[in-house]
């Protein structure tokens, strides 16, 4: 398994069914080299969020243009586990998400009233209704738990 | 005071407005723009005031903005306010809290003064204060400014926002604040992967107060150099930039990670940034609270 170690980021990278997957680990900013990752040609690039702990506007640029580089190639790209962070980006940034990409699985904070307990739950894109988040129990005490966020806004990614 | 407050919203009427600021005139009067020491416009009714624009854009008195819908078009708000004079203000989406926000800021206006750190806090409190003057240290000035603060009673994710936050207002502080004898921008095409260092004597300084219901950031740069014009133009933009430099977003990712965004600019001195979060245990409310925006040019 190849792995990219750059300053603020490292890239771990599998291949998979149809294409490679990226892991990214650490931060998203300016010092990211989108050269290095260019050259993994494939038809499908399949991007794992998890353990991404930040990202500034810098970062966001470079990602952009990564993604347009991959375009370029006629490479597709899922994104999976974004957490809330990266989730503002796919909201709020033309191109985050580029035009042949897709949202496949995202984080959404959830909330129990009963416990104030809060949690991060792993959404699935394609199993949503529209925007509108599905009520879940409270891993804590079972209870109803729903999202924790103007649904219109943080799912607003989502196709109506 | 006379206040002038174009609005057709039951909810968020003159008569409401009124009965908080007992102390001051409150009318609505569409016909008689201008005359007003505080000129207050819902946004929704922006389409339809297409006649007032000349007098909005010319009042050098002060012109508060509000939105009483989800919908807050704060794009539009800046183009228009983009030509009008400072002091101005923004305050939009329709809680509760928008009323005692606006009246907060006519006791602002009324009493000239600027919403600063000091006078938000008074002297008692205690926060974390750092000076930075070299860009490589931002990211550890970050960690180790949070790493001394606990948030309680707020959403979990509130220091990954702080983070993101002072990020960018670093970022602001060192590469696009700096300016050189001529007063032109010394790092604004710099590559954002070189580092800059700045001069002891003209050190950021960031400072983070978490108090009892809100956390209050600050960033003072010493050049005193944004402008209007580049607010104007940053705030509401989702499109990153291809040109060298920022990626030109950093605003709006300021703006929209903020409850009140604030800044106080005494030309070629300095620039204070204050970005104000209210504490929500509910990641929900914290996106419900009103926003707001303000301009202050000290002289
Ligand atoms: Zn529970």
């Amino acid at each position: 398994m190849p792995s990219v170690k750059q300053k603020s980021l490292e890239i771990d990278i599998n291949p998979v069914d149809g294409g490679n997957e990226f892991c990214l680990r650490g931060e998203i900013n300016e010092d990211l080299i989108i050269d290095e990752l260019v050259g993994f040609k494939s038809d499908l690039v399949k991007v794992n969020f998890e353990e991404v702990s930040m990202i500034n506007s810098c970062g966001v640029r470079e990602w952009i243009k990564l993604m347009e580089a991959l375009a370029n190639q006629g490479c597709k790209v899922q994104y999976f586990n974004c957490p809330q962070i990266v989730v503002q980006q796919v909201n709020m940034v033309t191109g985050f998400v580029p035009n042949q990409g897709e949202v496949v699985t995202f984080y959404a904070p959830y909330f129990c009233e009963d416990c104030d307990n809060e949690e991060k739950v792993l959404l699935t894109s394609s199993e949503l209704k529209g925007r509108t988040a599905p009520e879940l129990k409270c891993g804590s005490c079972g209870s109803e738990s729903e999202i924790d966020a103007m649904e219109d806004v943080y799912l607003n990614f989502i196709p109506e | 005071m006379k206040i002038n407050f174009l609005s057709k919203s039951e909810e968020f009427s003159a008569e409401k407005l009124s009965a908080v600021l007992t102390e001051h005139e409150v009318v609505t009067n569409f016909d008689n723009v201008g005359n007003e020491d505080i000129l207050i416009v819902d946004i929704s009714l922006l389409e339809n005031l297409q006649d007032h624009f000349d007098y909005f854009k010319k009042l050098a008195k002060n012109l508060v903005f509000v939105s009483t819908s989800n919908d807050f078009n704060i794009k539009f708000a800046f183009e228009i306010l983009s030509k009008s004079s400072p002091p101005y203000h923004i305050v939009g989406l329709n809680t509760p809290e928008c009323l005692e926000k606006v009246s907060e800021l006519v006791g602002c206006i009324v009493n000239r003064s600027t919403l600063s750190l000091q006078e938000m806090l008074g002297e008692t409190l205690k926060g974390v204060e750092v000076q930075i003057q070299d860009s490589s240290k931002i990211s550890e000035t970050i960690k180790g400014a949070l790493g001394q603060l606990e948030f309680e009673n707020c959403f979990s994710q509130i220091k990954d926002t702080l983070s993101q936050l002072i990020n960018e207002l670093l970022y602001n502080a060192l590469f696009n604040a700096p300016t050189d004898e001529k007063g032109d921008q010394q790092f604004l095409e710099q590559d954002r992967k070189d580092h800059v260092s700045l001069d002891q004597n003209k050190a950021a300084t960031l400072q983070i107060y978490n108090t009892e219901d809100k956390i209050l950031t600050s960033v003072v740069d010493h050049y005193g150099s944004i402008t209007k014009e580049v607010i104007d133009s940053h705030i509401s933009r989702n499109e990153v930039s291809d040109k060298a430099g920022g990626a030109g977003i950093g605003l709006s990712l300021i703006y929209n990670n903020s409850h009140e965004l604030i800044f106080v600019v005494e030309p070629g001195v300095q620039t204070e940034v204050i970005s104000v979060i209210n504490k929500y245990k509910r990641y929900k409310q914290n996106m419900k609270h009103v926003r707001s925006f303000h301009f202050f040019i000290k002289e």
